[in-house]
């Protein structure tokens, strides 16, 4: 299966696109929206992970004990 | 004969530009080399921070503590490389312009005509150039000043900030605010520098002032942790974990300090005459070095009599000192240094006691007193002891009127900028932990676990305002209901 793979064939056209090259080419550019897109995601994830964990801890501490006791 | 010599010439001349090619890479290279250890060397600011933040919380707060400072790094990073550089790059003179008059577009700095393209993340200066020995090297040091800004933030928020909500602030303030004033005041271009003459050679104030205003901005919002003050709005302590980690973490930080003064130098000698000041203009490594030395010295020891021989506070005296000397370390004497940082050292700890118990500011850290009261002492000290010294490309005279119009400029960038993006998200309920898991301690609801397992937990204690030692259950438990019924007990609103 890996021998059916052209991997000389495309090897040197993918080096190209996603190694950086000249400035602006268009591998470049992508990479960096890509990256963006990463960084962008990942704060609003941040963001949304958190608000779940606290939300369920706050609730469940409610729950439980009404105001819980104080950690130590 | 005479083509014999001529052929001689030739191979000379040949053999001459071969050996000048050759310096010049080798000088690139020693460039490339002085930036990369500074920011190997800076790394130990971030673990000093961490380190020094998680010994100042309680024993329930320590991972939420120190993971702020590992996750700084993972959102700092794509965000200055991002916009952060760019900024940094393209606005020294105010703000991006197009038209006739503007440098392709952008206002870029006149002593580096080409530095703005270079800061463009798909521009040949960000990635893998082997024409380029200096543009990534440099900007790796800026990113770590920029890490520096949001931890400088962090830990004044402990015990009670979302994780999520300072990570946001730190990108704000590490990739936005503090990278615009650096843009201003901190750069051979910048209009401050080429109209003004404002000389803050080692960021007193572009770094540690700028975020210290911004802490100050976030922590108007955030408001102080529960139990901190009583219903007489005198300020309670809370006993840190682990004095001695908080120690060891502030001695890490200035290690790492010797990196960043190093950091804020340009050397290229095949471009350059010798050493240069982020203005370009002179001075030596050696000169800040003994100014960095001498400035712990006066200020432990201004820290150490102020605070009547507190540890915490002896140390961080140590850091005011520096910072207050930090803006003309490039020219100041060893001894003006010891004395300046004297007066910074002793003036944080009183700083730092008028906001926690006069203005009721819950500054874990007293961060606004170290990092922004000093940085800013520090632009003013240069204004007296350092004016008439040129500055920067255009040799601008260094004034009091210069850096009082940087201190106008910086202070209401840091704070207003800080306190307008923290209101957003109290606004939105995503600056603040809910109370309920402050009670707790946040590392259950973040992590769901304790850090100590192996040792009993012993009952929390709160130093009460006359210094005596109280039980805190009954303390925080009062305090959560004054949360939570609303009902304001306290001037500072918590």
């Amino acid at each position: 299966m890996f021998d059916a793979f052209p991997f000389d064939e495309w090897g040197e056209e993918i080096t190209t696109f996603w190694t950086f090259g000249v400035e602006g080419d268009t591998g470049t550019i992508v990479l960096t929206i890509l990256g963006v897109l990463l960084m962008i995601g990942s704060l609003i994830a941040f963001v949304r992970m958190e608000s779940g964990k606290l939300d369920r801890q706050a609730a469940m501490l409610k729950q439980a004990m009404g105001p819980p006791p104080p950690g130590a | 004969m005479s083509s014999s010599i001529f052929v001689l010439a030739e191979t000379v001349e040949e053999q001459i530009k071969a050996l000048q090619d050759r310096q010049a890479l080798d000088s690139q290279i020693l460039t490339e080399q002085f930036y990369f250890w500074t920011v190997v060397i800076m790394w130990l600011i971030h673990a000093g921070f961490m380190a020094y933040e998680a010994g100042a919380a309680r024993r329930k707060n320590i991972m939420s503590t120190a993971m702020k400072n590992i996750l700084t790094i993972a959102v700092v990073t794509p965000t200055f490389y991002y916009f952060g550089w760019y900024i940094y790059g393209c606005m020294q003179t105010g703000f991006p312009t197009v038209g006739p008059d503007s440098l392709d577009g952008h206002a870029g700095p006149p002593a580096f005509p080409g530095f703005c393209g270079l800061t463009a993340p798909w521009s040949e200066g960000m990635g893998p150039n082997l024409q380029d020995h200096v543009s990534l090297v440099f900007f790796l040091a800026f990113l770590l000043f920029s890490w520096t800004t949001a931890s400088i933030m962090s830990g004044a928020l402990i015990e009670r900030v979302r994780l999520s909500a300072f990570l946001l602030l730190g990108v704000m303030l590490g990739s936005v605010v503090w990278i615009l004033d650096a843009a201003w005041g901190w750069s051979s271009g910048g209009w401050m520098t080429t109209r003004f003459g404002f000389h803050d050679s080692i960021a007193s104030a572009v770094v540690h002032g700028v975020a210290g205003a911004f802490t100050l901005g976030v922590l108007l919002n955030l408001g102080p942790r529960i139990g901190k003050y009583d219903v007489m709005g005198r300020a309670r302590t809370f006993r840190a974990h682990n004095t001695h980690m908080t120690l060891m973490g502030l001695m890490l930080i200035f290690t790492g300090f010797y990196g960043f003064y190093a950091a804020c130098l340009v050397i290229q000698s095949t471009t350059f005459p010798g050493w240069l000041n982020i203005y370009l203009s002179p001075t030596t490594l050696g000169t800040i070095a003994m100014v960095i030395t001498f400035g712990f010295a006066g200020g432990f020891t201004g820290g150490w009599f102020a605070s009547k021989g507190d540890p915490f506070w002896t140390l961080s005296g140590g850091l005011a000192g520096v910072i207050s000397v930090s803006a003309g370390a490039d020219v100041y004497h060893p001894s003006l240094a010891y004395l300046l940082s004297f007066t910074g050292g002793m003036a944080c700890v009183w700083v730092g006691t008028w906001i926690e118990k006069t203005l009721r500011i819950d500054d874990a850290v007293g961060a606004v007193a170290v990092h922004g009261f000093s940085g800013f002492y520090g632009i003013f000290l240069v204004g007296i002891f350092a004016g008439g010294y040129p500055t920067g490309i255009n040799n601008i005279e260094s004034s009091f009127g210069g850096q009082l119009i940087g201190i106008l400029t910086f202070v209401p960038l840091g704070f207003l900028s800080g306190y307008v993006f923290s209101w957003i998200l109290k606004k939105t309920n995503l600056l603040r932990v809910p109370p309920e898991v402050e009670l707790e301690g946040l590392d259950m609801a973040e992590f769901q676990q304790d850090f100590y397992p192996e040792f009993e937990r012993a009952p929390e204690v709160i130093i009460g305002p006359d210094g005596e030692e109280l039980e805190a259950g009954p303390i925080l438990l009062d305090g959560y209901a004054t949360v939570t019924s609303g009902r304001a007990t306290t001037r500072a609103g918590s």
